[in-house]
């Protein structure tokens, strides 16, 4: 686990983060700006309700339905308001389709600006150095990093989220997919073909994997 | 492209590879998730500019510990939280490994908390005036000089591009040391794709580009290179 290395863990504990982390809650608690159960609401929701399940659901929906598609496409954050999704970094979500000839990647060189509603809290390496420098400069290398080779004959596309609008990626629909329900097509859309350095799963993957 | 500070990281070398985490939790221990609760919770707790002027060092830190150093640093700038009472809240739990934050509970708070994670805000401003480019224009990037907040990362500055998308008008976020910002109208943001030899020269991948959103008084038409502004 490469998390073990940032010294947070046991059994090398770094007591500053979590003690500087309890001074600011009990302080914040005590002045009456903020509750114990407003925090654990929060780290509840992020942990249990808003995650990258949301944006799959959005991409199975539009893989099936050609209408959804075109809606998604042109106002993405009306589209996936339809499903019920929105809120908090979301205001404007832009759903970028990836095809045939363009593969599309997010980032955010800038800070770590990521659409919440759909795909939840970003992973570390997302807000981390390396990748925000890096794939706006060797964007196949850094994909190659991840396991994942772009035809030559794709055109890259970074988009760096330097303002107001979030971007999610429409990964192409799998192969051998015809005919699968719209729940089991949900199962093949990972967090990662969202961010655009994965794609999506081949069902026969994805059957190994579960 | 030394105009931006350590948070400016597009096309700086030297951070190493990507690393990955198998199926990563959302948070990595107890903390990441309490300070992530403030942030959301405490609306206006720090701007922008007490993350990018926090030390390099603590920045690179890791992003909670980057937010949380952000989180206190604003409100210490708004007088709500004075160093000496941290540091001396920080000793008492040092010292006292089992004590646990104090504890209060509001209901009616919670569900305005959580109200607000889903609501869906408004972001869209009057224009004041239509786009002065469309589709297709050939535009230039340029130079931030004030030193302060910018949206243009370094590595787009005075370099060339094409409107690829006309969208909205938003609130600019940038802040120059000093000044003020409450009279700024809303401008005009474009997504302009940027060819990846324009702005890496012989380095660029071959067949990609970058796609960056740029408000409008960041652009130029290429027209306009040479003259005085």
């Amino acid at each position: 686990m490469s998390g073990d290395h940032d010294g947070d863990h046991h059994p090398h504990p770094e007591p500053y983060p979590s003690v500087r982390a309890r001074a600011l809650e009990s302080l914040l608690v005590e002045k009456g700006l903020v509750t114990t159960d407003a925090i654990d609401e929060v780290v509840r929701t992020y942990e249990q309700d808003i995650g990258p399940l949301n944006g799959a659901k959005v991409v199975a929906r539009a893989w099936v339905d050609p209408d959804y598609k075109r809606r998604l496409l042109e106002n993405g954050t009306d589209a996936i308001a339809e499903l019920g999704f929105g809120g908090a970094e979301g205001a404007e979500i832009v759903v970028l389709e990836s095809t045939p000839d363009v593969h599309n990647v997010v980032v955010c060189t800038l800070c770590s600006c990521y659409p919440w509603p759909v795909l939840g809290l970003a992973p570390s390496w997302y807000k981390d150095p390396a990748y925000r420098s890096r794939v706006v400069v060797e964007p196949r290398v850094v994909l190659r990093e991840f396991g994942l080779e772009v035809a030559e004959s794709k055109e890259v596309r970074v988009w760096d989220s330097t303002a107001t609008l979030r971007y999610m990626v429409l990964p192409e629909r799998p192969d051998g997919t015809d005919g699968l329900p719209e729940e089991e097509l949900a199962g093949l859309v990972t967090r990662d073909s969202m961010i655009g350095v994965a794609v999506a799963k081949s069902p026969a993957v994805a059957g190994r994997a579960d | 492209m030394a105009v931006g500070g350590v948070h400016d990281m597009g096309g700086v070398l030297g951070y190493g590879p990507v690393e990955p985490e198998e199926n990563e939790p959302v948070f990595h221990d107890e903390w990441e998730g309490r300070v992530f609760g403030l942030v959301v919770s405490i609306q206006g707790g720090f701007r922008r500019s007490n993350l990018e002027s926090l030390d390099p060092e603590v920045y690179l830190s890791g992003y909670y510990r980057r937010l949380m150093a952000a989180l206190e640093r604003g409100l210490m700038e708004r007088g709500v939280l004075t160093p000496e009472e941290v540091e001396a809240k920080a000793a008492h739990f040092r010292d006292n490994p089992e004590a646990r934050p104090t504890r209060v509970v509001d209901p009616e708070l919670t569900g305005r908390v959580r109200a607000g994670m889903y609501r869906q805000r408004q972001l869209r401003r009057e224009p004041g005036r239509p786009p002065a480019f469309a589709v297709g224009d050939r535009v230039r990037t340029r130079r931030i000089e004030h030193g302060g907040h910018t949206r243009l990362p370094g590595y787009a500055q005075g370099k060339r591009g094409t409107v690829a998308a006309v969208y909205a008008a938003y609130d600019l976020p940038d802040e120059a040391p000093g000044r003020e910002r409450e009279d700024e109208p809303a401008q005009q943001l474009y997504s302009v794709r940027f060819e990846a030899a324009e702005l890496w020269g012989e380095s660029a991948e071959p067949d990609s580009a970058l796609y960056i959103d740029v408000w409008e008084g960041y652009l130029e038409t290429t027209e306009a290179e040479g003259r005085d502004t």
